[in-house]
């Protein structure tokens, strides 16, 4: 792991965190939340490095500014650059796609400052501090009922595990759309089974989930089980017919001389 | 369940492709191209076809039609397409073990082809039919891996159960 031990600490990767809140300093916040604070803080980096498989030295408080209660925290690691942005890009989200331990450290570093004002974090880039955002609750996901769930025939063409995003499988439907299934972090059997289901035709049956602020492109679907399909192939020749149109279009192939040089 | 056959490259060329010109073998090839069309029609109702991957590259080719021919392997993977996994590759050896002894004088490695793996996909994926217009070594192979339930079906000469296997006796004279 690149150290930065050389480096003054302002050149560390880090990030501002403080409670904003009208004539809030240092002095007048109570040390049990600067603590929680300072931990809810450190928790959603570890959280973020966990589910990286990066192992990162702890924040070091390297200032603190007099005028507000916002305090540097930077890390003696240069590769903790882009855990840093992941978390400036989950508290953005509101933790939308994060997995339920990134999600809970959202919710704590929101609740750390919430009996006294908003909790406000600012990201250092390149030695500058970027626009502040404000910390705010995750997003909770509404599953809807399961007796609404839904099973959708189609062919794996996907499997996408340990991403930033979760993972997630991708199917193909009959009628050639693609689509996100999200599988729970926690479930750790799903993604296996959907890998060595690779390029079958599955059953799958899903919870479609909604959030509260949901728009039409955010509405997905949460995969719960995935089994192979036994539905007919009537289609087989359909495809075959349409491979061949597609295929015909310029070359003629004799396939006498084609299944000859089979044997050759 | 229901149950699986497996298509190899000949059967696939011939869906692929149409008569060109009158001559007795393109005549011939397509007798077996309806043949084929007419026992998968009906076999897509019960049984699960896929094309095993082996097929998919068996069917390469050279020049133009090699270029176009792409766009056809494109097009396979919304078919069923049965992998040639680990399994397979244990049933292999052991096909390709007795086909390399068995060989004849001076034929190269090289002999042992894709019905090899054909046949050894065949096996680990437990399909219990073989749909193909060029029967070449495939009971052979599946012979060696102990595979009787595997059926060879030739769709422009089934077997018909239960016929009566009549001995040929040349003419005299």
């Amino acid at each position: 792991m690149a150290k930065s031990d050389t480096k003054e600490p302002t050149d560390w990767p880090g990030f501002e965190i403080a409670i904003a809140g009208e004539g809030l300093s240092p002095a007048e916040l109570p040390v049990r939340v600067l603590v929680e604070l300072l931990q809810a803080a450190t928790k959603l980096v570890e959280e973020i490095a966990d589910s990286r498989g990066v192992k990162l030295p702890q924040p070091s408080l390297t200032a603190l500014r007099t005028g507000s209660a916002a305090y540097d925290l930077r890390i003696r690691d240069y590769s903790a650059g882009p855990i840093v942005e992941e978390a400036r890009r989950q508290i953005k989200n509101r933790a939308k796609d994060a997995s339920p331990p990134i999600r809970r450290a959202v919710r704590r570093l929101h609740d750390a400052g919430s009996t006294i004002g908003s909790v406000r974090f600012s990201l250092y880039k390149k030695g500058k501090i970027a626009k502040a955002l404000f910390v705010a609750t995750p997003l909770d996901s509404v599953p809807v009922p399961f007796d609404v769930a839904v099973e959708m025939d189609g062919t794996v063409v996907g499997v996408m595990a340990a991403t930033d995003r979760g993972a997630f499988v991708k199917l193909r439907l009959d009628d050639g759309a693609l689509l996100e299934l999200r599988m729970d972090p926690e479930d750790k059997a799903l993604p296996g089974k959907a890998a060595s289901a690779f390029q079958r035709r599955v059953v799958a049956v899903a919870e479609y989930e909604t959030t509260i602020t949901t728009k039409d492109a955010d509405a997905r679907y949460r995969l719960l089980r995935l089994h192979p399909s036994d539905r007919t192939d009537e289609e087989f020749m359909t495809v075959v017919d349409a491979a061949r149109e597609a295929w015909r279009g310029g070359v003629k192939v004799r396939a006498t001389d084609w299944l000859r040089e089979l044997d050759e | 369940m229901r149950p699986l056959a497996l298509l190899d490259t000949s059967v696939l060329i011939l869906l692929l492709t149409s008569k060109q010109d009158e001559s007795a073998d393109e005549v011939e090839n397509d007798r077996k191209r309806s043949c084929v069309r007419d026992a998968l029609t009906e076999m897509q109702k019960t049984w699960k076809l896929a094309i095993p991957a082996v097929v998919v590259a068996e069917l390469s080719r050279t020049g133009d039609a090699g270029r176009e021919l792409e766009k056809l392997v494109k097009e396979m993977g919304k078919l069923r397409v049965e992998q040639f996994g680990h399994d397979a590759a244990l049933v292999a050896s052991t096909m390709a073990g007795t086909a390399l002894t068995q060989r004849p004088q001076g034929a190269e490695r090289g002999a042992i082809k894709y019905d090899l793996l054909i046949c050894a996909t065949a096996v680990a994926s437990r399909a219990t039919r073989i749909v193909t217009e060029n029967p070449r070594d495939f009971r052979k192979h599946l012979d060696t891996a102990v595979a009787p339930d595997v059926e060879v079906y030739v769709p422009s000469n089934p077997e018909k159960s239960g016929q009566l296997r009549l001995m040929q006796v040349p003419p005299k004279g």
